[in-house]
């Protein structure tokens, strides 16, 4: 028996060493640097409610490094690091707070705010994408550790254990167990807590809290300090998942469960039928009933991505996602249609057809905040219909899109499109109880129909290699309409090493209210008139520089001045509207090897 | 009283002085009127009252320096050159007056010598350029400046610079080059300097030598005078001419001698500076042909020194050279017999003078004349030829047993002396006519003929010179070894004609395999080996014929004809639609030789699969798989078609650094998705579906960071701060769409605090009317660029 044993050992070491591949390591190091600054010429102590442009400005620098190697150790051992670092500063949002700054007179208007960067969360980012390690001990199985992300189902990052098993040339299969990092997280800080958003107070992001008298709540039922998180907040994540490749059908199927240890986000926002007294039909506190203060509930979902050419002609990708089970109920998350069907030869002429319907996947844990605001004496308390924010994010936006697009390739490389798209968005789950939220409230001026509709010619290099594009866009938005014309123009140089474009774009705006005197911004009826009521004009133009004199470097160079003008607001007291200059630049420099 | 007579004198004087000077005053408004003295001698010229004004500009006391300069030019040039006295710092720039002092009268020294202390005072060394060193220093100012200026006066300027100015040389005339006295010469003494200055080999035409090394000066220029006036660049006027009269003594004495060595040494080269080169046993001392007393140089010819050994024997032959060498005398002749009237030719010019030209001395040498003759031809001698008697000296009986006479010796043989046989067509047609001219049985004709020549040595078909009875069937001459008798005995004419090897008369084409393409130019014996022509192989593939050529190893049968052309062109055509299973060509493979993709010319089984030519090219690293035709075309393997170019942009960016495989893995096609971000990006979508599938509304395919979003273009102009807020401070949980715009939807909780904080709205104490939480319209205190309170009307919402 040992002998046994002692072969299949050594058969796991000498199968893999038989392979003749050689060990192949490839990396990628950038470093990605962005500035942005605008002005309007108002003098902030003068008149500061004339001023459009922010007291501030963006800056950020990224640097991000990606380390693959693979098939070392005689083809058993597979390693990859992918991590990004953001440098950037913090606004100081602690001045509003500040009574002796407040009282300081015009000095607090020509102090800067800083320097920040408008990503996803804002602030430094450690994000730590992928790090991970493969190991094969036979050639048709493979055991991973580390934070990777699960292609097979819907590319969920997890922090844990993955094995994988080769079952022949069509299919592959894994299973997968580990922690369940913040999926909106950027940061290895807030991988597994709750973040806080900046710029807006609230101590509290824990369990929410049921205020005794809502019109004198105790000194620590309230949110008196910034926002901070109140530790880990940890994620589990399990689930199985396989890939298939049958030549002209691949794709993904998997299985996936999760579970946040932490509070849920109390539950389905119901109304309570026996509120006393009932303040009409808004979801105001008084209306609603109490969330409920348990575990958040698990979520389990499945996905499947399918790619598949029936004809040399014809291409159908679908990719679905539905969860089976969770907070908000078994719903379609995702589905995305599209099909590329080449009906002349040689590009004359391609059409597409797609659908998509996504629905935000809202993480319940990290809404214990927002559940927070939702319990008596926060938010919803004798203010009305200001928290709206949460009954969307618990309830889920969803938008449907469908497209058609029309491409040609008229001769050499001069072609032409014509796209149209159609979008809606719903309130998902908002139907189970319309009495919450069919509400004028919610419905009042609202529009959940949008649109678009290009039309462009580009020529890629038909004369003298010049590559330019003309389109025009009609863009039908829920709040505003915008006639978007663009124009670029870029040669490659030195075999195409070096890369010039530049650009010019108008976009005319016309928002939904504009030269509307008669809308007012009323807390208690947001969605009536607190929207933009500009109509102007945004001039774009840019440069861009791109060098690549071997394939291992890269530099880029892109610079943008905005001019963004706006037409007289007779319903403000200065009526003339200051032109806002805005100078962006980006620059980014990247090895590899 | 006494007091007053005391001093009325000087009173009395000081009243004349007085009225002196009141009558004078008039007179100063005409300066020139009165003289204060006599000019000294150097300016009595210009003394008087007309001329007051050469000196004094208009009317005043003062001189100008200018009117002095512009007399005394040698000092205004002097100054202008910043050399003498008048350019040093001492008087640059200072009046002329201040030392040359006028008005003195005639014997005044207007040199100015007293001003400067006496002439001995005079630095001669700092101002001058001739500084006084040595002798020069006690010698007296006229000694040396004996110049005299224009009025007669002595010159301080011109004085000569040179030691000859002043100084006789005793050395007489010399050249140019020596006759400057520092050379040998310095102020202190007249005696010569260190001699080593003056350098006889460059300073003279006569190089001190080795031997005149040495000796003194004056053994050669007596009494100093450097310059010999009787010197002819020849050695005569120091030393004896002791060759008198004779030859040696009327030439130069550096013809032979010469100073670099003894004077014993003769140093002549008479082979190049005569025209008699002294070779051999002419290496003699001179006196063995030159005798001291003669006046000239004995003649060239050999006869002024040599007797006649051979007692005139050969008078009509020429000189002695004709035949000797002046080196050795004796064997060794250069005679040159070729240009007699028979040239020693072959083994004649090997045999020694004496095998022909029997005597026992130089005296008795034989005369051939009776056997060499010329036969004057027309009238003119030199068209003469010479006919020989061979036979005169050779008899040739035991070769040719009389066959020949000697007049038919040289119609065969090449010439006197060479046995071969003459190759001269004309030669040789003289000697086929012996035996094979016209008449004759077995004339030499056609394939005999070679080049138009006819067989050149007789004894290639005349055995041992036997030239009789010689047998006249092919065979005799031609041993069949080619065909070894396999086309019979004596048949070669029917293939052969006329003696002629190329089978002409056998006709390929005629038999029953014509002979097509190649074969045309193949050489009989490539297909018939060993000129075997019976049994003849028909098939290409027989082993006689192309076996060998068969790369394929007969895995592909015998038959070459099917693919091959007796042309020598591949005649597959690998884009017949008729061939079954066939691969079509094209691009760079139209190109590609047979064997690049057949290696080993191994037909089948046939490739198909890219890989099957093309390794997986390291490029690559065995990651993309084998579907080559994936991405590549045959029209150029370098022009990969991703198929990437297309709506709504050019597919590029970032994405044309990537590797194919990071998008394709396992080599799956993704075309008709590229538009769709997400199919990829799955994973970096941040936004967990809340933005739609298509990424390139915001983002950029240089570089996922930097999104553009404009919201100005959704209906809500961001104002103030949050124009550049982080989007998830607004946005949280991924919701983009339906957000309040409301302050109060996101500030709530700001009230909140500054109410727990005890702040008031309108700063008054803390009370239930000015509490911040019960307030919504935050717009009506704040703004959206800071938070401090508005100084207007503000809004409540942070669109504008």
């Amino acid at each position: 028996m040992r002998g046994k044993l002692l072969v299949a050992m050594l058969l796991l070491l000498v199968l893999p060493s038989l392979a003749m591949a050689g060990p192949v390591y490839r990396g990628k190091v950038s470093l990605t640097g962005f500035y942005y600054t605008e002005d309007d010429g108002v003098d902030p102590t003068q008149n500061i409610d004339k001023r459009i442009a922010t007291n501030s400005n963006l800056g950020l620098i990224d640097l991000r490094a990606t380390v693959l190697a693979s098939r070392m150790w005689k083809d058993r051992l597979d390693f990859k690091l992918d991590f990004r670092l953001r440098l950037t500063g913090n606004l100081d949002f602690e001045r509003k707070f500040d009574t002796n700054s407040q009282l300081s007179g015009d000095d607090f208007y020509k102090k800067q705010l800083g320097t920040s960067a408008r990503g996803y969360l804002g602030g430094r980012e450690y994000d730590l994408r992928e790090a991970y390690v493969t190991f094969r001990p036979i050639s048709t199985w493979h055991l991973s550790l580390g934070r990777m992300y699960i292609a097979e189902t819907d590319a969920i990052k997890v922090d844990g254990v993955r094995v994988a098993h080769d079952f022949g040339a069509h299919w592959y299969g894994s299973a997968f167990l580990g922690g369940y990092p913040n999926p909106y997280s950027r940061s290895l800080l807030t991988d597994y807590s709750a973040p806080c958003g900046n710029g807006v107070a609230g101590a509290r992001n824990d369990a929410p809290t049921i205020i005794s008298d809502p019109f004198t709540p105790k000194a620590d039922e309230l949110a008196t300090q910034q926002c901070q998180t109140d530790g880990g907040k940890f994620g589990l994540v399990g689930g199985i998942g396989a890939r298939y490749n049958y030549g002209s059908l691949w794709g993904t199927v998997g299985a996936a469960g999760s579970a946040f240890l932490g509070p849920g986000d109390g539950g389905a926002v119901s109304p309570n039928l026996g509120a006393s007294p009932p303040m009409g039909t808004d979801p105001i506190q008084q209306n609603l009933n109490q969330p409920s203060g348990a575990l958040d509930a698990p979520r389990v979902f499945v996905s499947w991505f399918n790619s598949w050419r029936p004809h040399e002609r014809v291409d159908l990708m679908s990719d679905l996602v539905i969860d089976l089970y969770g907070s908000a109920g078994p719903q379609l998350t995702r589905a995305v249609v599209l099909s590329s069907i080449r009906a002349l030869s040689d590009d004359r002429l391609t059409i597409r057809l797609g659908y998509s319907h996504m629905s935000s996947l809202a993480i319940n844990m990290y809404l214990s905040r927002l559940i927070y605001n939702r319990s008596a004496g926060t938010t919803l308390a004798a203010i009305g219909a200001s928290a709206v924010e949460n009954n969307l994010t618990v309830l889920r936006t969803g938008r449907d899109e469908g497209r058609v697009t029309l491409d040609s390739r008229f001769f050499r490389r001069l072609g032409g499109f014509i796209e149209g798209r159609v979008r809606a968005r719903s309130l998902i789950n908002g139907e189970s109880v319309p009495d919450v939220y069919n509400t004028t409230t919610y419905t009042k001026n609202t529009s959940n129909l949008a649109g678009d509709f290009s039309l462009g010619v580009r020529d890629t290099g038909t004369l003298f290699g010049v590559r330019a594009s003309l389109v025009y866009s009609l863009i039908f938005d829920y709040r505003a309409q915008n006639h978007v014309v663009s124009f670029d123009i870029g040669r490659d140089f030195w075999k195409d090493r070096i890369t010039a474009s530049l650009g010019y774009t108008v976009a005319i705006t016309t928002d939904q209210f504009a030269n509307n005197d008669k809308v007012f911004c009323s807390a208690g009826d947001p969605f009536s008139g607190c929207f933009g009521k500009r109509s102007g004009m945004t001039h774009e133009a840019n440069a861009q520089v791109a060098l690549n004199p071997w394939r291992t470097l890269f530099f880029l160079v892109d610079y943008r001045l905005i001019a963004m003008t706006s037409d007289d607001r007779k319903d403000l007291p200065t009526k003339e509207v200051p032109t806002v200059i805005t100078h962006a630049i980006l620059f980014r420099s990247e090895f590899r090897w | 009283m006494s007091c007053l007579t005391h001093r009325l004198p000087r009173v009395l004087a000081a009243l004349a002085l007085l009225c002196g000077l009141l009558v004078s005053l008039p007179a100063q408004a005409s300066f020139f009127d009165s003289s204060p003295g006599k000019l000294a001698k150097g300016h009595a010229e210009i003394d008087g009252a007309a001329n007051c004004i050469k000196c004094h500009p208009q009317g005043r006391r003062e001189i100008d320096e200018k009117k002095c300069l512009d007399c005394h030019k040698p000092i205004a040039e002097r100054i202008a050159q910043k050399i003498g006295l008048h350019a040093s710092p001492k008087a640059l720039g200072r009046p002329c007056a201040l030392c040359h002092k006028e008005h003195r009268g005639l014997e005044a020294d207007l040199y100015g010598w007293v001003t400067m202390g006496g002439q001995q005072k005079f630095n001669h060394d700092t101002t001058t350029r001739f500084p006084l060193t040595g002798r020069h220093s006690v010698v007296d100012c006229k000694d040396c400046h004996k110049q005299k200026t224009s009025t007669g006066r002595p010159s301080f300027l011109l004085a000569p610079m040179a030691c000859v100015g002043c100084h006789k040389s005793p050395h007489g005339e010399l050249h140019e080059q020596v006759a400057n006295c520092e050379r040998c010469h310095d102020a202190k003494n007249w005696r010569a300097l260190d001699p080593s200055k003056f350098d006889h080999n460059q300073d003279t035409r006569f190089p001190i030598e080795t031997k005149h090394a040495g000796v003194p000066c004056n053994s050669c220029h007596p009494r100093t005078m450097f310059r010999l006036t009787n010197w002819a660049t020849d050695c005569t006027p120091c030393h004896k001419n002791v060759h008198g009269e004779s030859v040696f003594g009327q030439k130069k004495c550096t013809l032979c001698h010469s100073a670099k060595v003894d004077w014993k040494v003769i140093d002549y080269d008479h082979n190049h500076k005569t025209r008699f080169a002294l070779e051999g046993p002419h290496k003699k001392p001179c006196a063995a042909c030159h005798t001291p007393t003669a006046t000239k140089s004995p003649g060239r010819n050999c006869d002024a020194c040599h007797k006649d050994a051979h007692e005139g024997r050969f008078t009509k032959t020429g000189e002695c050279t004709t035949c000797h060498l002046s080196t050795t005398w004796g064997p060794e002749l250069k005679f040159e017999h070729n240009k007699t009237r028979f040239p020693l030719l072959g083994r004649h010019a090997a045999v020694s003078c004496r095998a022909c030209h029997r005597g026992k001395n130089p005296a008795e040498f034989e005369n051939f004349d009776s056997i060499v003759k010329s036969v004057a031809v027309g009238k003119k001698q030199k068209a003469a030829t010479v006919t020989i008697d061979c036979m005169g000296c050779h008899q040739h009986a035991t070769v040719h047993k009389k066959q020949f006479t000697s007049d038919q010796c040289l119609q065969c043989h090449q010439k006197p002396g060479e046995v071969k046989q003459s190759v001269d067509p004309k030669a040789i047609n003289e000697r086929v006519k012996i035996g094979h001219g016209p008449g004759k049985p077995f004339q030499l004709i056609d394939g005999h003929v070679i080049d138009g020549v006819r067989i050149k040595d007789c004894r290639s078909c005349h055995k041992n010179d036997q030239y009789r009875d010689t047998p006249s069937m092919c065979g005799s001459c031609h041993e069949d070894r080619l065909h070894k008798g396999s086309l019979g005995k004596d048949t070669c004419n029917n293939c052969h004609e006329g003696a002629r090897w190329a089978a002409t008369k056998f006709n390929h084409d005629q038999s029953n395999y014509p002979l097509l393409g190649k074969h045309k130019e193949a050489r009989c014996e490539s297909c018939h080996p060993a000129r075997r022509y019976k049994p003849t192989q028909m098939q290409c593939g027989d082993s006689g014929c192309h076996l060998k050529d068969d790369a394929h190893q007969r895995s592909l049968g015998l038959r070459c004809e099917s693919c091959h052309s007796p042309t020598g062109q591949v005649s597959f055509d690998h884009n017949d639609p008729k061939v079954k299973d066939r691969w079509r060509l094209d691009g760079k493979h139209m190109a590609v030789r047979c064997q690049g993709c057949h290696p080993s010319q191994k037909y089948k089984p046939t490739v198909t699969q890219c890989q099957d030519c093309h390794a997986d090219p390291e490029a690559h690293k065995s990651e993309l798989g084998i579907r080559c035709q994936g991405c590549h075309e045959p029209a150029t393997w370098k022009k990969i078609h991703t198929g990437h170019d297309i709506f709504p942009t050019r597919f590029g960016g970032a994405h044309d650094r990537l590797f194919c495989k990071e998008c394709h893995p396992n080599g799956r096609v993704l075309q008709g998705l590229a538009q769709l971000c997400i199919g990829c990006h799955q994973r970096d979508d941040v936004h967990h579906n809340s933005l739609g599938p298509r990424c390139s509304d915001c983002h950029t395919q240089q570089t996922f960071t930097g999104a553009r979003f404009y919201h100005d273009r959704v209906g809500c102009t961001l104002t103030g701060v949050h124009r550049v807020l982080p989007c998830s401070d607004c946005h949280k949980g991924g919701n983009y769409t339906g957000l309040s715009p409301a302050c109060v939807a996101c500030h709530r909780d700001d009230a909140v605090r500054a109410a727990a904080l005890r702040i008031s709205t309108d700063g008054l104490p803390l009370g239930a009317a000015n509490r911040h939480d019960a307030q919504t319209s935050c717009g009506s205190c704040h703004n959206t660029a800071s938070f401090r309170s508005s100084r207007l009307v503000g809004t409540d919402s942070v669109c504008r």
